[in-house]
């Protein structure tokens, strides 16, 4: 019961262009622990962002349950919601589009704890001062404007406004993939260090599974707007359950040609086929290499394999 | 940030500041009391030198110095013009951020009667108005106001959807900002660039509405002076005494044409897309 965050049976339909409604997430249940690193991870449209934004109340659910530490967010007043975020805060995948322009980062940094009245005047600058150097920048950068950052300094910032209100949950929705390859590993170890310093929770979105590998204690796979496999980090690497999964893993290049080489590759058939008009059965079944014919008829419930959960009747 | 000014647009600033200079500082240039009157002065020519005193562009139909008279007309002028633009300026901008901001009803009522003011001219508003109230500064100030929002309104608007949308605004929710704060701090910063360009053009067209009340008799009362007036005081001579319409006509065009020139110099470092064009 006592998780960060608990997502029951969540739903999201946006309104569609030719009256059916796009299903971008159709029933997701999932919960993070407290401390624990969650990786959520799939293709694009996938669902996962509008998880991510449910997850913080800027995204109503059309169904289902949002609980962050308790407190449910759907149909949550103005105010609760206000209240779920000074626990809940987000980091933004691209750096550049989420810092006001015309505000000295000091201003962003703080704008949360003014706002929220937990501190003003001389308190306010020496918190800002203080977060600005927990994330690798100083103090005097406070009066300097975005654009006189780099991408990874920017998303820095965006880290430590994420932080001001010490936040139970810290939602990352691809806080690397905007960034250059060589500052990603500065990003990413700074989330870890965060984490583990404040014992803070954290819904990790990412496309990239080596990012995942890197940050999190357990990774769920989304397919089409549901779950298709959540288990500990070393499981899903290791041992694959979801034939899904297993084409994802496949798909990420290795270092070493040789092994490059050696790696089965199960190259995925077609596209993924449209939110607002799923198939039936088994959402993976028209692109599945070991599909029968159950999966056409019967969704697949998660299911307890091993240290796994899998959505697939061959698991 | 800092980009050159060419020797052409130095001339335009010089030459505005020199306006606003001369509307400040009427009061020490002007070498006559503009009111004053003297019948054995009437329609002296440029340069006339009589009793004393001289008349350096000339005395109008009721012996009043026309140099004294053009600079307090500037104060008028660009007095009416400021306030006018700013009420404008602080309606149109307020329903346009509300517009873009609530969207929905709120947008379509809004957007509906900006559409309405629209398609009402103006100038005949403005005529009809004066007509039914009377003249009057104030009265000028806010006919003018009232009818010239829907620009700023249209232009907030567009712009506000625009910024809304953007991460930074979600990222001020989550900071817990109220909607008031979101707006004024968040997003009109973030959309002023555009709002200041319809400004300067509107500054420019609020010159010319107050000079054409004026001559029309229903701006700047006599025997307060506008060039308006001036010049419809000055028609009736314009055979006789030329300097009373071509020298407040010559100030009114140039004063309009740096207002303009300076509005698309403006518009071009607030929207670098649209540099180098024509």
């Amino acid at each position: 019961m006592s998780h960060t965050l608990e997502i029951t049976d969540l739903k999201v339909h946006f309104p569609g262009r030719h009256g059916a409604p796009v299903r971008a997430v159709d029933g997701v249940s999932l919960h993070v622990a407290a401390g624990e690193t969650l990786g959520l991870v799939g293709e694009s449209g996938c669902g996962k962002t509008t998880v991510a934004n449910a997850t913080v109340g800027l995204q109503a659910p059309t169904a289902g349950s949002v609980r962050v530490q308790g407190t449910e967010l759907a149909g949550a007043s103005r105010s609760v919601l206000r209240d779920v975020r000074a626990r809940a805060q987000m980091v933004f995948q691209n750096p550049v589009t989420s810092l006001n322009p015309r505000m000295t980062i000091g201003a962003a940094v703080g704008e949360p704890l003014l706002v929220r009245g937990r501190a003003a005047g001389r308190a306010l600058r020496d918190q800002v001062a203080a977060l600005l150097e927990e994330v690798g920048l100083r103090a005097e950068h406070a009066g300097r404007y975005p654009h006189q950052f780099s991408g990874g300094q920017r998303q820095r910032i965006v880290i430590a406004r994420a932080l001001a209100l010490r936040p139970a949950l810290l939602v990352c929705d691809e806080p690397v993939s905007a960034l250059d390859v060589s500052v990603r590993a500065q990003i990413l170890n700074l989330l870890v260090d965060l984490q583990a310093r404040h014992a803070m929770s954290t819904l990790f979105v990412s496309h990239d599974l080596a990012v995942v590998r890197h940050v999190c204690d357990r990774v769920a796979v989304m397919y089409l707007g549901r779950i298709a496999e959540i288990a500990p980090r070393d499981a899903i690497f290791a041992a694959p359950r979801h034939p899904y999964t297993r084409a994802l893993l496949a798909a990420v290049p290795e270092p070493d040609p040789a092994v490059q080489r050696a790696k089965p590759r199960l190259p995925l058939a077609g596209e993924i086929p449209s939110p607002a008009n799923p198939p039936a059965g088994c959402r993976f079944h028209t692109r599945c290499p070991i599909v029968v014919d159950q999966c056409r008829h019967e969704v697949p419930p998660l299911r307890r394999v091993g240290d796994s959960d899998v959505a697939c009747h061959l698991a | 940030m800092t980009r050159r000014i060419s020797p052409g647009m130095w001339l335009i600033l010089a030459l505005l500041a020199g306006f606003v200079v001369a509307a400040l500082g009427a009061d020490a240039f002007a070498t006559h009391d503009p009111l004053r009157q003297s019948l054995l002065l009437r329609l002296r020519p440029p340069g006339t030198l009589q009793a004393g005193r001289s008349f350096l562009l000339g005395t109008d139909d009721l012996g009043r110095d026309l140099l004294a008279r053009i600079l307090y007309g500037a104060r008028a002028s660009l007095l009416v013009a400021a306030l006018s633009v700013s009420v404008s300026l602080v309606v149109g901008t307020t329903l346009g951020l509300l517009a873009g901001w609530f969207r929905g009803w709120t947008a379509v009522l809004i957007m509906r009667f900006v559409d309405t003011m629209l398609s009402i001219p103006a100038i005949l508003l403005a005529v009809l108005t004066v007509a039914v109230l009377g003249p009057g500064f104030l009265k000028l100030v806010m006919v003018l106001g009232l009818t010239r929002w829907p620009r700023y309104t249209r232009v907030a608007y567009a712009q506000t959807l625009q910024v809304a949308t953007l991460p930074y605004i979600r990222a001020a929710e989550m900071a817990g900002c109220s909607a008031p704060r979101l707006l004024l701090r968040h997003i009109l910063p973030n959309i002023a660039g555009p709002l200041m360009v319809v400004a300067t053009s509107e500054f420019g067209l609020m010159i010319l509405f107050e000079a054409g009340l004026s001559f029309l008799g229903l701006g700047i009362q006599p025997p307060y002076p506008s060039w308006g007036s001036i010049m419809s005081a000055g028609r009736a001579y314009v055979a006789r005494a030329w300097w009373l319409t071509v020298f407040p006509g010559a100030c009114l065009f140039v004063l309009v044409l740096c207002v303009n020139v300076f509005g698309d110099w403006l518009r071009d470092r607030v929207d670098p897309r649209s540099r180098g064009r024509g």
